[in-house]
């Protein structure tokens, strides 16, 4: 269970983390590394630069004289991970480096805890993660904080997330809401669970899940919302652009970061990987056009942010 | 065809800017019809893209009622006529307006959620589902739109069009009029020139070109002028030196024209005056040879006779020489027309023998004559000209050869089926032509020498003759000719073969001696003799035949002798032996009584002379066959026969006298009449057998009493007559007036002679042998016994009204007549026939004297003998 740690500095500009790189990358040369570590990238997008700039960025000078991290992309690689340690940053990298029964252990991020859950199911290996999603009572503090009269709740879920449905169920019923939930096996069950579970909801929780929310339901889905004036609470920033009414996310960038920390803590006894966990860093997005046509008055970000830093989520 | 330049230049040019225009503005409008379909296509596809997201969320929420909103509100777009949506099995969910219209165009698309990004990357999540398929909609797209669009750009484009049209046409029609006005000008001024009006000019203007031209055509116009001007100064004077030769040549044949009239008119004065004079000279003439000839009869002593003879010579050949004269005047004037009449060829030519021998053996010469057996015996033509030319040119070998022999050969060189072309040929051994002479023979006036014309007399105008004759007759005549050697004279003419009963071979079976020294007269005669039908053996000379097996054997042996008068005593002797025997004949040249004096001094009967006629032989020959008849003497052989009467119409006194004495002479009784009204009066009264009428004479002319004999009721009208005239030219008026013969004075005894012969058979008969006679009484009952046919016959005619039949009969009937010699019959026959051909209304009298005559002589034929019959015939009374 990690406390958030208030007051951590947001993410750099993009010139300052290269400045900063280029000055790692001197002092790092000038002391002999004791330690190899891998970071696997599943993809060379956007994300997966950020999420490396951001953990080379973040180390302190201790873990750079003793740590010596290899960057590479997962279609690259031709032998199997070598190293005392493999970050792989998406579940392909995560997938790639657990196809031998025998390696190092593995710290996954990137990665939604079900994926990651899967993922690990019939490995032997020793591994951890950082996930992506944000612990399941973040959203629901988000919910209560934007609409704190929503008491009906719809949610929509494919059977690969029972479980956080589970864990959801839990936390809402705490907070005084009630989750109506429709099973979705195929996008074809949809309009029938947009059409029992819509009118009368009071809000969606929309949580990451590709087969319920994708590019090509997700369009629809909205729009159906729109129609019975549903206010949807959304796992990503460009599901607000999209029209979601608020959202509670982490960037890569501040996986990087929290990946640092916990490389910095694994220094100190590199036997034992860090638990799986939620990352503590988040961020807040909240479409506020969309709040004035509904007719809701929101508090302001800083706000929203202070509100869902204060009171924990839930327990790991 | 012709268009004017400005047409064509406006044409071309309007045409050109139009065709410009046309393609530009088609090129143009094809594009913008293209983008206005291009567009129309986009804009669906746009519709379609955005109705279909648009009705992806009902889809998506199977809300129908949001469905059909959406679709009826996408009906509200202009352009779409009709929608209708469909779920992914293909059923119809909702359809508004026509979504297939007829009149437009039809989208279809697949109804698809539209991609929004959910950020899977960032979550680091699993590729999603592909997208769901929602559906269908189709799309009604209407084209009024477009069409309106279309039409506003075919209207712009045909305005385009149209100004250019008018642009065009507007450029052309002054171009053309800037070109063509001046080109006009110069045509018209061209043409102006042409009708001669050489001072127009035209005043250049137009492009340049034009002006220069027109420049050119001022120059060349006055040049034209210049030359025109020239040429009619030329012109002048060549006319006025024409119109002066023409005066001269009219002048000139003014001139030549009254020279023409003059010769003309000495022509016919000349034609007349021999006309005229031959009529003068032929009466006194007449008198003169005639009475020559009763002198010379009368007279006993011999040198009067002498004298008389040459008389009679000199006024002959006087008169042979005015009849050539005449016939060449004739001739020249185309006057001759040649007859075409039947006669036998032999005849002809023994004819033209028998006279012209006598002057041949005279000269002591042999005259022969050879007929082919392939030449035609009976034949149609003009025997008369034939006869002329034969006795020129035998006439003239004679003449011009002083010894040796003249032979005529005759044969055929085309035979057709009727048209025949003989040729004669007259060879002498005389002195022959030379090549110099000719070329002038056979021209008038001319003959082979001056110094022979002097020995030989003659006209010279009988070759002339006898070659116009021969022209007409269509043939040719030349001669081969080798000067001392002999002359061969020959020629050819064209006659009609004739049909005819082959000829009578009365010695059939015989075989016959004969004995000729000369070799062509030997074959003449033995020819003559196989076409009697003899076997004939002949000899050179007498000894051989002699001495010959055959001369026993033959009945009959002909033997001939040159000249008597050449004769030795030796000869003579045999002759006289031979002579006596029966079936001997004697044929011999005697030209003269000193011949028939040799003769009779040594025993010898009278000789047939040489060249003996085909028919003479033949008779002579049958009669010596008979030897019972030939045994009684001449005198014996026919009893005396009353002669025909002939009425003689003459006015000339002292021809009168003539006539008399000529009749006398013949044994016939004639009456002679001094003018025509008498002799018709006489005619009326019956009983004459002949007219002789003279043409010219006072009152009544000739030819009108012979038309009035012809008119004559009865019998009478049938009377044979024999026309007579000086005027030889008058021959073929007496035929057409109706006579039956010509005789031209001055009176040829002999030619009188032989158409008393053929006019009075039976006065002829008195010198006949006693075989026709004999023949005539076999003949007579065997005509009587048919007569009683002959009458049935025509009386079944006569009644039916069958002319032609009734015709036919009746010339059977005067053939039979004739031959038996009974003249009433002869003369009612023909009678009836003449009125028939002429359908005269007098045939009903006739008829019944035929019927008459006929029944006298049945009557008579019952109750008299043959012989009393016979004479009675001859004495015939006459019927009224």
């Amino acid at each position: 269970m990690n406390t958030p740690r208030p007051g951590r500095p947001r993410p750099l500009p993009t010139g300052g983390w290269l400045v900063l790189c280029l000055i790692f990358c001197q002092l790092a040369q000038a002391q002999a590394p004791r330690h190899e570590i891998l970071l696997l990238l599943s993809g060379d997008g956007r994300p997966y630069q950020e999420l490396a700039l951001a953990l080379e960025a973040s180390l302190g000078p201790t873990e750079r004289q003793r740590l010596t991290i290899h960057t590479q992309h997962v279609k690259r690689l031709t032998a199997p991970p070598q190293g005392e340690l493999v970050i792989t940053a998406g579940l392909r990298a995560l997938q790639r480096a657990l196809e031998h029964p025998d390696g190092p252990p593995v710290l996954a991020t990137l990665i939604p805890r079900s994926s990651y859950r899967r993922a690990i199911e019939s490995s032997p290996r020793r591994t951890s993660a950082l996930y992506i999603d944000q612990p399941p009572g973040r959203y629901l503090q988000l919910l209560k904080a934007v609409l704190p009269h929503a008491q009906r709740v719809a949610f929509m879920v494919s059977p690969q997330n029972a479980a956080l449905e589970r864990r959801l169920r839990h936390i809402a019923a705490r907070l005084g809401l009630r989750l109506e939930t429709a099973r979705i096996e195929s996008p074809k069950d949809l309009p029938r669970a947009i059409r029992r579970l819509f009118p009368g909801s009071d809000a969606l929780l929309a949580l990451a899940d590709p087969t319920v929310y994708n590019r090509y339901t997700l369009k629809n889905i909205l729009l159906a919302s729109y129609r019975h004036s549903l206010p949807v609470i959304a796992y990503s920033r460009s599901f607000v652009r999209a029209g979601a009414l608020a959202a509670v996310y982490t960037t890569p960038a501040q996986l990087g970061l929290q990946l640092a920390e916990l490389l910095s803590q694994w220094l100190t006894d590199p036997d034992h990987l860090p638990a799986p966990r939620h990352p503590d860093y988040f961020l807040v997005e909240v479409n506020r056009p969309l709040a004035q046509s509904l007719g809701l008055s929101l508090p302001h970000d800083a706000v929203l942010m202070d509100r869902l830093i204060r009171f924990p989520a839930e327990a790991p | 065809m012709n268009r004017r330049l400005a047409q064509i230049l406006a044409l071309s040019s309007g045409a050109l800017i139009l065709l410009t225009a046309l393609i530009l503005v088609g090129y143009f409008t094809l594009q913008d019809y293209r983008a206005i379909r291009q567009q129309l296509s986009e804009r669906s596809d746009d519709l379609a893209t955005a109705f279909a997201q648009l009705v992806s969320f009902p889809l998506f929420t199977g809300d129908r009622e949001l469905l059909r909103h959406h679709l009826r509100r996408i009906l509200d777009h202009p352009l779409v006529i009709g929608i209708e949506v469909r779920d992914p099995g293909g059923r119809l969910l909702a359809r508004e307006g026509d979504p297939q219209p007829l009149n437009g165009l039809s989208v279809v698309r697949k109804v698809r959620a539209e991609p929004l990004d959910a950020g899977e990357e960032a979550l680091g999540l699993d590729a999603p589902p592909p997208p769901t398929h929602l559906g269908t909609i189709r799309l009604g797209i209407s084209l009024a739109e477009s069409q309106a669009r279309k039409n506003a750009l075919l209207r712009q484009s045909a305005l385009i069009l149209l100004l250019c049209l008018l642009i065009g046409g507007g450029l052309a029609w002054w171009l053309g009029h800037r070109l063509a006005r001046p080109i006009r000008q110069l045509s018209e001024a061209a043409e102006a020139l042409s009708r001669g009006e050489l001072q127009r000019r035209v005043t250049p203007s137009g492009p340049l070109e034009v002006a220069s031209l027109g420049r050119d055509f001022n120059a060349m116009a006055e040049a034209l002028a210049h030359a025109h001007e020239e040429m009619q100064r030329e012109v002048e004077r060549a006319t006025a030196a024409l119109q002066r030769s023409l005066r001269r040549l009219e002048e000139k044949n003014r001139e030549l024209e009254a020279a023409r009239r003059q010769a003309q008119a000495a022509s016919d004065a000349k034609g007349r005056f021999l006309a005229n004079m031959s009529h003068e000279i032929r009466t006194p003439m007449n008198a003169i040879v005639g009475f020559t000839r009763l002198l010379y009869k009368a007279s006993t002593d011999p040198a009067q006779r002498h004298h008389l003879l040459t008389i009679q010579h000199s006024a002959e050949s006087l008169l042979t020489l005015i009849d050539d004269i005449l016939e060449l005047a004739q001739m020249e004037k185309g006057q001759v027309h040649l007859r075409a009449v039947d006669f036998e060829l032999r005849e002809v030519l023994d004819d033209v023998c028998a006279l012209l021998a006598p002057l041949a053996h005279e000269k002591q010469l042999e005259l022969a004559l050879l007929i082919d057996r392939s030449v035609p015996e009976a034949l149609i033509g003009d025997p008369c000209r034939l006869k002329q030319i034969l006795n020129n040119l035998i006439g003239n070998a004679i003449k011009y050869t002083p010894s040796g022999e003249v032979i005529i050969r005759v044969g055929l060189v085309e035979g057709g089926e009727r048209d025949v072309m003989l040729e004669f040929r007259i060879s002498d051994s005389g002195i022959g032509i030379d090549e110099r002479q000719r070329r002038r023979i056979f021209q008038a006036f001319s003959q082979g020498d001056e110094a022979v014309t002097r020995h030989y007399e003659g006209s010279g105008l009988g070759l002339t003759i006898a070659r116009s004759l021969v022209a007409r007759m269509g043939g040719e005549i030349d001669f081969e000719s080798q000067p001392g050697q002999g002359t061969t004279f020959w020629f050819t003419a064209w006659m009609q073969r004739r049909d005819s009963p082959p000829p009578a071979t009365p010695l059939h079976g015989h075989e016959v001696i004969l004995v000729e020294p000369h070799p062509v007269s030997r074959l003449a005669l033995t020819q003559d003799l196989e076409r009697l039908g003899a076997r004939v053996h002949p000899f050179e000379r007498l000894d051989e035949a002699h001495g010959d097996t055959h001369w026993e054997r033959s009945l009959l042996r002909l033997i001939a002798v040159g000249s008597p008068r050449r004769l030795n005593k030796e000869s003579l002797r045999q002759l006289a032996s031979l002579g006596r025997s029966s079936g001997n004949l004697i044929l011999a040249n005697s030209a003269s009584l000193a011949d028939y004096q040799v003769l009779a001094q040594h025993g010898i009967p009278a000789p047939v002379n040489k060249p003996v006629p085909q028919r003479l032989l033949s008779e002579r020959l049958e009669h010596m066959l008979r030897p019972h008849t030939a045994a009684g003497n001449g005198a014996e052989a026919a009893p005396p026969l009353a002669p025909g009467r002939v009425l003689v119409c003459e006015d000339n006194a002292v021809n009168r006298a003539l006539y008399l004495a000529l009749f006398q002479e013949l044994g016939l009784e004639a009456e002679i009449l001094d003018s025509a009204e008498q002799t018709l009066e006489r005619l009326q009264r019956g009983d004459v057998d002949l007219v002789i009428m003279d043409v010219h004479m006072p009152g009544m002319s000739g030819l009108e009493a012979i038309r009035r004999i012809r008119a004559l009721p009865g019998s009478a009208a049938g009377t044979p007559i024999v026309c007579v005239s000086a005027d030889v030219f008058s021959q073929s008026d007496c035929l057409a007036a109706g006579a039956d013969a010509f005789l031209a004075k001055p009176i040829d005894e002999q030619a009188l002679e032989s158409l008393l012969e053929q006019h009075l058979g039976r006065w002829h008969r008195r010198r006949e042998t006693a075989l026709s006679q004999r023949m005539q009484q076999r003949l007579l009952p065997l005509f009587l016994e048919a007569l009683p046919q002959h009458r049935e016959r025509i009386e079944r005619s006569w009644s039916a009204g069958d002319i032609a039949a009734l015709r036919a009969e009746l010339h059977k009937l005067a053939g039979a007549c004739a031959y038996c010699h009974l003249p009433r019959l002869c003369q009612a026959v023909r009678a009836l026939s003449r009125s028939l051909k002429r359908g005269g209304p007098e045939a009903e009298t006739l008829m019944a004297e035929l019927r008459q005559a006929m029944t006298e002589l049945l009557e008579r034929s019952g109750t008299e003998t043959l012989t009393d019959r016979s004479r009675k015939n001859a004495a015939d009374p006459p019927a009224g």
